[in-house]
């Protein structure tokens, strides 16, 4: 019996293990994205719904925000007959699900940074914000997040974001705590179980919108970040589509638009849901 | 195709060692918790007073009637509200009322499996109702519990897995924070079921090791 458990055991260890590839150099359009979907006409969107105004659910759970914007113009930029398709994951799990193939594209308001950059491919930038920290709004004292940095306290971020990996770095005496997305984190502090929370600028500032005088934010930004779209690592065709799609849909009207409907007005803050 | 790299592993042993001792720690003292709560809500099952049947009846109804994930989000963000407990203690009641409504149950059944006749037999010698459970019946179910107790706390440690939801550091969370900068989902998660594995395995093969010596020294 136990011979048997132990040759299936070694065997499934191998079979794994010799999964493993090594594609050398070269390009080819083999493995391509974009082959994939206008093959299959369907692009599969991979999105951390709760990251405000750029990925969001509203009340009959389809996914809005400027992201879904942005991919369903991609996809129509593919081609009339391509269907669009999100799937949710918490952020953490993003970047595993487009290198294991669950999803062809990641909108997710990420940031470009040189360790993801390792285990994906990011096209060009698309948007320019940076990290911001929000206090309660009975926290009338802190000004700076510097003074929150004292033993006792208590930092708020999202697992795997860059403000958790910032607010490690730079948090020397205040323990911090992960959470799975930005609602959560935001709750925990509205309760008292977190002292800040540190976010990208964007979502802070929508949650003020939201909440008012229950929370504050902080002046200023502790780093700036360009936000991109991830894309399977090296797939050379997709990322170049994927820029010249970029180029001619940044600045354009329709992305005018709905960069103003999501971040300059806040009456679709009543249609969404908080994740 | 997925590129292997199996060096996260080494590179970032102290992490999951951490999150390993934390995990039982977590355990250790939900399952120190639970065993009283689950011993008095059990006894209050089988109890004679209406009162304290309803209530333990609730009780044990409800827990084992919500998902642990549930409670734990419950506990942190609803009883949060009037009565902070932080992630840390949040967790290990959340684990020790969960653990606590099972054990009740257990105690429950060790009690009534104990023969009816030792109960008869007890009342005719003179004994009160009091002193036979704590004398002769008591003792008896203590013997038929520890087996599906043990089972319980191997089981807590598996449960305890989802205290990362609020933001518990435990062996989970650590993991997850692991893949968030490393990217390597495949060899930590891999790795870390292995942990849970020899863990909750040891943990069996010692219980197994008493309970054989209990039924040595029943006979």
């Amino acid at each position: 019996m136990k011979k048997w458990l132990a040759a299936i055991l070694m065997i499934s260890f191998l079979v794994i293990a010799g999964c493993s590839n090594d594609s050398g150099g070269g390009v080819s359009t083999e493995n391509s994205t974009i082959q994939k979907v206008l093959k299959e006409k369907k692009l599969v969107i991979g999105m951390s719904p709760g990251y405000f105004p750029f990925d969001m659910k509203d009340p009959n759970g389809d996914f809005v925000g400027y992201d879904v914007d942005t991919a369903n113009a991609l996809g129509a930029a593919l081609g009339k007959d391509i269907k669009v398709e999100f799937k949710q994951f918490t952020f953490d799990g993003l970047i595993p699900a487009l290198n294991t193939g669950e999803v062809d594209m990641v909108f997710a308001g990420m940031t470009i940074r040189g360790d993801r950059a390792l285990a994906v491919s990011f096209a060009n930038p698309y948007f320019q914000t940076g990290q911001a920290v929000m206090v309660p709004g009975s926290d009338t004292t802190t000004k700076t997040w510097q003074e929150l940095d004292v033993k006792g306290n208590k930092i708020a971020v999202g697992i795997g974001t860059t403000g958790a990996l910032l607010a490690k770095d730079v948090f020397k005496n205040a323990q911090i705590l992960d959470f799975e997305e930005f609602p959560s984190a935001a709750a925990a502090m509205a309760q008292g179980e977190a002292d800040a929370v540190v976010y990208d600028e964007p979502a802070i500032a929508v949650w003020k919108l939201r909440n008012g005088d229950s929370i504050k934010q902080l002046e200023g930004l502790i780093s700036t970040e360009n936000l991109g779209i991830a894309l399977k690592k090296n797939d050379f065709e997709t990322i170049q589509w994927v820029n010249s799609f970029l180029d001619s849909y940044l600045g354009s009207p329709t992305e005018l638009a709905s960069r103003e409907k999501w971040f300059e007005t806040s009456d679709w803050l009543s249609e969404v849901v908080e994740e | 195709m997925y590129q292997y790299n199996w060096s996260v592993i080494p590179q970032n042993m102290d992490v999951f060692i951490d999150g390993a001792l934390k995990t039982l720690e977590i355990s250790a003292i939900a399952i120190l918790l639970a065993i009283p709560i689950g011993i008095i809500f059990g006894l209050g099952r089988i109890s004679k007073n209406k009162v304290i049947l309803f209530i333990s009846s609730t009780y044990v109804e409800i827990i084992r009637g919500v998902p642990l994930l549930v409670l734990l989000m419950w506990i942190f963000y609803v009883l949060g509200q009037v009565f902070r407990l932080g992630s840390y203690w949040g967790s290990i009641v959340g684990l020790a009322i969960f653990a606590g409504a099972f054990i009740a149950e257990i105690v429950r059944t060790g009690i009534q499996a104990v023969p009816k006749g030792q109960m008869e037999a007890a009342r005719s010698l003179g004994m009160s109702h009091t002193k036979a459970m704590t004398h002769i019946i008591l003792p008896q179910a203590f013997r038929r519990v520890l087996p599906p107790l043990a089972s319980q706390f191997i089981m807590l440690i598996k449960d305890s897995s989802l205290v990362s939801i609020i933001a518990a550091t435990d062996l989970t969370l650590n993991a997850k924070n692991l893949v968030a900068t490393s990217f390597r989902s495949i060899e930590v998660w891999t790795f870390v079921a292995l942990i849970y594995f020899i863990m909750t395995f040891s943990l069996s093969l010692i219980i197994r090791y008493f309970e054989k010596r209990l039924l040595k020294s029943e006979a």
